[in-house]
């Protein structure tokens, strides 16, 4: 981690916040897919809200799984980080866990530019 | 005259594909060309990437599922191969986004010189392009 200096620390600060807000859209959609859309279609026989939500989760699970490609891509991340943040985006409420991660790894970003000082 | 909403948005779709295909080369060209230390131009094709390339990127996705959704070409076999190699190289996008931040906050990025990347772009453009344009259907 101390290879992380100035500017190179502040973009991949900036990529963690960015992949923070792709993980609660793509998790935030699947939960109202899933939680909301979904029943309504099958309980209700109301299919608008899938014929909604089904593209748009569709759109920001591309994103998310396109934006852990770009932050992994350029960082440190072991198999295992890499592994939890694709797993979690199938399972509802699960893609919550991972913006603790992605705070986890924030912190230890900086707390390897406060000791390499 | 009648407003064509699925030619709109088709021709929309095709600038969209173009700008996304002519960054992603971009950025593959200068992955293979530039040095570790030139991070001022690793900066400013960041900058294009990111305010150009990805927002069309995202453009075609999004019309490209509205498209596929109201031609009903998902059921298409063509449409499906056509898919795979668009995941590919969005995937490819991804990375090469990643490297070029890296580069651009002057890390290593520990690439591999090579014109393997660019041509594979090509190559996969015009699969897509036959794929699109012939519709080829299954024997």
């Amino acid at each position: 981690m101390d290879e992380y200096h100035g500017l190179s620390l502040e973009l991949e600060l900036e990529q963690l916040r960015r992949l923070e807000v792709a993980s609660l859209v793509e998790a935030t959609t699947l939960l109202l897919l899933v939680g909301i859309a979904v029943p309504l279609k099958h309980l209700a026989g109301q299919p608008l809200g899938v014929s909604i939500m089904g593209p748009l989760h569709g759109i920001a699970f591309c994103f998310y799984l396109w934006t852990v490609l770009q932050t992994t891509a350029g960082g440190n991340w072991k198999r295992a980080e890499w592994a939890r943040l694709i797993v979690t985006a199938f399972v509802p409420f699960a893609g919550y866990s991972t913006l603790f991660l992605i705070r986890q790894k924030a912190q230890a970003l900086r707390a390897g530019q406060m000791t390499s000082r | 005259m009648t407003f064509d909403a699925y030619s709109w948005i088709k021709a929309l779709h095709v600038v969209s594909v173009m700008t996304f295909v002519g960054g992603m080369l971009g950025v593959a060209i200068f992955l293979y060309a530039t040095d570790s230390a030139d991070i001022v131009a690793a900066r400013r094709v960041r900058v294009w990437d990111q305010r150009v390339t990805t927002p069309a990127m995202l453009c075609a996705w999004a019309l490209g599922l509205w498209l596929g959704l109201r031609g009903d070409w998902f059921r298409e076999w063509w449409l499906v191969g056509k898919l795979v190699l668009v995941v590919a190289l969005s995937a490819l996008h991804g990375i090469q986004s990643g490297k070029l931040r890296t580069l651009a906050g002057g890390r290593p990025d520990g690439r591999k010189r090579g014109m393997a990347i660019p041509l594979l772009i090509v190559a996969s453009v015009a699969a897509v392009v036959v794929l699109v344009i012939v519709k080829p259907s299954l024997p």
